[in-house]
């Protein structure tokens, strides 16, 4: 591979590099459009190897200082966000580098522009595409400086093979991003958590069925959504994997024959909303990912306290009052990509003593209901009166003979005469709203929930998922209050994904998780677990040897840290390895060998004519026998050079200084 | 004050350059051979100036000379010495032979039968002549200067390989440029050595082999030359690459050359510019002959070597 080749691969790996970085600026989704069109237009310009700016030197500086006055505008107008432009700023860099002159300073400029895009990056993001973006970014940058470090040693026009070449060169990219990570678990951290979490979002967009209203009709697309929607870390944690319990969102009260809507007035922002007995209460600190893209908080039924409430947003995270709409909902009252709070659930259900008016609104049953409904339901009833007992008749009837599905084309006058004397089959608001119409002919308070029925443990917390959308029946009792009814058959309850894109997501979920827990909310406490994890393993965790059941303590202090050995062993390895490699004899570059590539970069800025496999020596000898007007300054460097190199007498700093610097007088 | 050794150098080359015209590349390898300790093949057709090149050398330091012309009839004797009995005296004496000179010129070597070869080469070799259990140590410096016509080569014994090897360097000096060759034949009209003056004398000759033994060889430029001996076994087109005798030579070899600078040390430089003279007579080519062919062919090999291996830098 020739000196042509090898610069273009060069470059090439340059303008990956640089692709990577603005990948993970743009992905943030925070960048301006007509600057991510302009870096994408600079890349794939680049990439064919066209450099418009190479001769425009001057010109190309100018408008690129007019695109900076536009953005640092903008920010001073309060229209744009100062790391957003300063990001932006840093791309457009990007992007006039490499459209320009490539040279060896130009490639550095390009990866230091870069370097600062990641860093914004960071600011703007801290994702799990963000590592991805970085690991990119690392090999590529690597590869190409460890491509300009070899083009120094060899001849110009000599045919290098490239196989080995990039062997060795990858060696030391994969031993660098071994020292980073190393670098990152084990260097004391003294800032918590640098990178910012994701605002945008995400790459697969929003998705929710948390709306205002619930309109009976149309299919279920969202029950297939994998999309994780919230997180919550209980506390006590239970012991299972599947939840499978009801997540309060809001409730629906009135119903007009096709939709359910609320009725509620909103109070007045409050940090803190106590809806119920707080004692005893089940703690999630819960997530709301921009996946979720609405207001109303959610809690496990039934929940009894909301706070800490925390909005964040493209500039960081800002706490947030919460508003109690009626008795419907709390809602959030500003707007945000994602949220987090405190909720407190209780599993029994609080008795309150309700409003006359919350009872009557939900016993209010719509004009036109088809009286064939309340003769239905008086049917299944038959004697029974006693709320509890009205309602689990009529849920189980609901639940034998009507059938779930998801496939319901096309728009009906009626959609609860459809469903329940027609079709037979329809999703969970169809069995929420005829529960609950049921209800009311019987005299009895119900109103329609609107939630999530699931919870799947991801590591240490539960994740909830779109398609775990449901909605269900709360129905009053004097006696207990407002009790849950679910007439949904069991099958219907919960999501159901489609495999391999539950699967991809989840795979993509649990990466996400593990780059949350284990590197952006990595902390000095974690580095202190891990290494005295190393030392000694922790008390009653069985090692390889020993792994059934807990172990008494005492065993467990007197046991060989078997652990700690073999790390300590695999790292002197390692260490060992290393060194034996880095110290190989010829491995390292004679100091006075740098001096030779300052020189050569000085004759060919020169242009001083050289021909195909001459080398300084040789040079320094026509030069003299041509009387060129170079030979005097040439001959003294190359013969400095040659003792240092050679014979033992080292060139210092000042020296080569000066030999350069006679080299740059005698041109003139 | 003594002259310093590039100094000498120069000026010894400019002596001989009087004597041979045009040939200051070939008086320079000659004079790096002798420095260097070594025996010199010199392989032209006749009347280049073979001999007269090495009787300047010789003359230059005043050294003695002698020219034995090699023919199928040449026996060890006539070149190393004999016992001779002396009837006066009632025993034998030895009579040294043209060898007991410190600059021998051995014309047309390889018209010599092979055992009249090879007790020269052994002479070259050790340094001295053994005769009946008698040790016989020849004088220093002592060098060996051989000539070979290469294109003349009926009736001849061709040098095997392991006695190619005891030359240090093989150089030919070609016919003159025309401007040369013209102002040469105006110029001269008598023999040139005659009234040709000594400039130095043997000590100052062991005096610059001295100065390049403390040259100094680092171990980038030892590796180098490794590196190119290695080069010659892998190639291809070579039978047989050279020896370390060989690597030693070419480190000798440019130990003298460093001294032409003045330097006290060996650059990667000083080893290309005598690897073509030093190596190319030691390869065996895998479609061996003989003649100027294969010696155009084996320095053409030796430069693409060099081309090959990479120097350090």
């Amino acid at each position: 591979m020739r000196l042509v080749e090898r610069r273009r691969l060069r470059l090439r790996l340059r303008d990956l590099a640089a692709g990577s970085a603005f990948s993970a600026v743009a992905l943030s989704g925070a960048l301006p459009a007509p600057v991510a069109a302009i870096f994408g237009v600079s890349f794939v310009l680049s990439l064919l190897g066209k450099r418009p700016f190479a001769q425009q030197r001057a010109w190309s500086v100018v408008v690129l200082l007019a695109m900076a006055l536009v953005l640092f505008g903008l920010v001073s107008r309060g229209v744009l966000d100062l790391v957003v432009a300063a990001v932006g700023f840093a791309s457009l860099v990007t992007a006039h580098r490499m459209l320009s002159e490539p040279s060896a300073t130009t490639d550095q400029q390009v990866l230091l522009a870069s370097l600062l895009l990641m860093a914004g990056a960071a600011a703007l993001s801290g994702d799990v595409w963000y590592a991805a973006c970085l690991l990119a970014f690392g090999v590529f940058a690597c590869l190409s400086l460890g491509l300009t470090v070899v083009e120094g040693p060899i001849e110009r026009d000599e045919e290098l093979p490239l196989a080995p070449v990039l062997r060795q060169v990858s060696i030391g990219v994969a031993i660098a991003l071994a020292g980073g990570i190393a670098f990152f678990i084990l260097f004391p951290r003294l800032s918590w958590n640098v990178a910012a979490r994701r605002t945008g979002p995400g790459l697969l967009g929003g998705t929710t069925g948390m709306s205002d209203r619930v309109r009976l009709g149309g299919g279920g697309d969202i029950k297939t959504s994998a999309r994780v929607v919230l997180r919550a870390t209980l506390e006590p944690s239970p012991k299972t994997d599947r939840l499978d319990r009801y997540w309060v969102g809001r409730h629906f009260d009135a119903f007009d024959g096709r939709e359910w809507r609320g009725s509620g007035t909103a109070a007045a922002p409050v940090p803190r909303v106590m809806l119920g007995e707080l004692r005893g209460a089940l703690v999630q600190r819960i997530e709301l990912l921009p996946a979720y893209a609405s207001r109303t908080l959610v809690g496990l039924a039934q929940p009894v306290a909301y706070g800490t409430a925390l909005a964040l947003g493209n500039t960081g995270s800002t706490s947030t009052p919460l508003v109690k709409v009626g008795a419907e909902e709390v809602r959030f009252s500003t707007d945000a990509n994602a949220y987090t709070y405190v909720a407190y659930s209780r599993t029994d259900y609080p008795m309150l003593e309700e409003d006359l008016a919350v009872l009557e609104a939900a016993r209010a049953l719509p004009e036109d209901l088809d009286p064939k409904v309340s003769e239905l339901a008086a049917r299944i009833v038959d004697q029974a009166t006693e709320p509890e007992q009205v309602a689990a008749v009529l849920e189980l009837w609901l639940q034998r003979n009507l059938s779930y599905t998801l496939e319901l084309p096309g728009e009906v006058d009626d959609p609860l005469t459809d469903f329940l004397f027609e079709r037979k089959e329809g999703h969970c608001e169809h069995f929420a709203t005829a529960l609950a119409v049921m209800l009311r002919t019987r005299g009895i308070p119900a109103r329609v929930v609107g939630g999530f029925f699931g919870g799947e443990r991801v590591g240490e917390r539960f994740v909830v998922r779109a398609g775990d959308a449901h909605a269900w029946v709360e129905a009053y009792s004097p006696v207990r209050g407002w009790m849950t009814f679910d007439a949904t058959p069991e099958s219907g309850r919960g999501s159901r994904p489609q495999a391999v894109l539950a699967g991809l997501i989840d795979a993509y979920e649990r990466l996400e998780e593990l780059w949350r827990s284990r590197v952006v909310d990595y902390s000095l406490v974690d580095q202190w677990e891990f290494a005295r994890r190393l030392v000694r393993p922790p008390n009653g965790a069985g090692t390889d040897d020993d792994d059934d059941g807990p172990t008494p303590v005492g065993a467990s202090r007197t046991r060989t840290p078997t652990r700690a050995i073999f790390v300590a062993g695999a790292a002197g390895l390692i260490a060992l390895f290393l060194v034996r490699r880095l110290t190989r004899p010829g491995a390292r570059t004679h100091p006075a060998s740098g001096f030779l590539v300052q020189l050569e970069r000085r004759l060919d800025g020169l242009h001083v004519p050289r021909r195909p496999g001459e080398d300084l020596e040789a040079l320094s000898l026509r030069l003299q026998e041509e009387h060129h007007r170079l030979a005097a300054p040439v001959g003294r460097a190359t013969r400095r050079y040659l003792e240092a190199r050679f014979g033992q007498r080292p060139l210092s700093k000042e020296e080569r200084r000066s030999l350069l610097a006679a080299l740059e007088r005698s041109r003139r | 004050m003594p002259p310093t050794p590039p100094e000498l150098l120069q000026r010894l080359q400019h002596h001989i350059g009087q004597l041979v015209l045009g040939k200051a590349e070939q008086v320079k390898l000659s004079l790096t051979c002798l420095v260097a300790r070594g025996h010199l093949l010199l392989e032209d057709v006749p009347g280049v100036g073979k001999t007269t090149l090495a009787e300047g050398l010789a003359r230059s330091f005043s050294m003695s000379f002698a020219r034995v012309q090699f023919t199928a009839d040449v026996l060890p004797s006539d070149i190393l010495g004999a016992q001779v009995f002396l009837q006066a005296r009632g025993q034998f004496e030895f009579r040294p032979g043209p060898i007991f000179h410190q600059v021998v010129l051995a014309d047309e070597l390889n018209r010599a039968p092979p055992r009249t070869q090879s007790a020269l080469l052994e002479a070259m070799a050790q340094g001295q002549v053994s005769l009946d259990s008698v040790t016989h140590p020849l004088p220093a410096p002592f060098s060996v200067i051989a000539t070979q016509n290469p294109l003349d080569l009926s009736g001849t014994y061709p040098l095997p390989d392991s006695q190619l090897d005891r030359f240090l360097l093989r150089i030919s000096l070609g016919h003159l440029a025309p401007e040369v060759e013209t102002q040469l034949l105006m110029s001269r009209r008598s023999d040139p050595l005659v009234g040709f003056k000594p400039i130095a004398d043997a000590a100052d000759l062991v005096a610059l082999q001295n100065a390049a033994d403390l040259v100094q060889i680092s171990k980038d430029i030892a590796d180098y030359a490794v590196r190119i001996a290695a080069a010659t076994r892998e190639h291809a087109e070579i039978e047989r690459g050279i020896s370390t005798r060989a690597a030693l030579s070419l480190m000798a070899t440019a130990r003298a050359v460093a001294l032409w600078e003045g330097r006290d040390f060996v650059t990667p430089g000083d080893v290309k510019a005598v690897s073509v003279p030093v190596l190319s007579h030691r390869l065996l080519l895998k479609n061996s002959s003989h003649g100027a062919f294969a010696r155009d062919e084996a320095a053409h090999l030796v430069g693409e070597l060099l081309r090959k291996v990479p120097a350090p830098r």
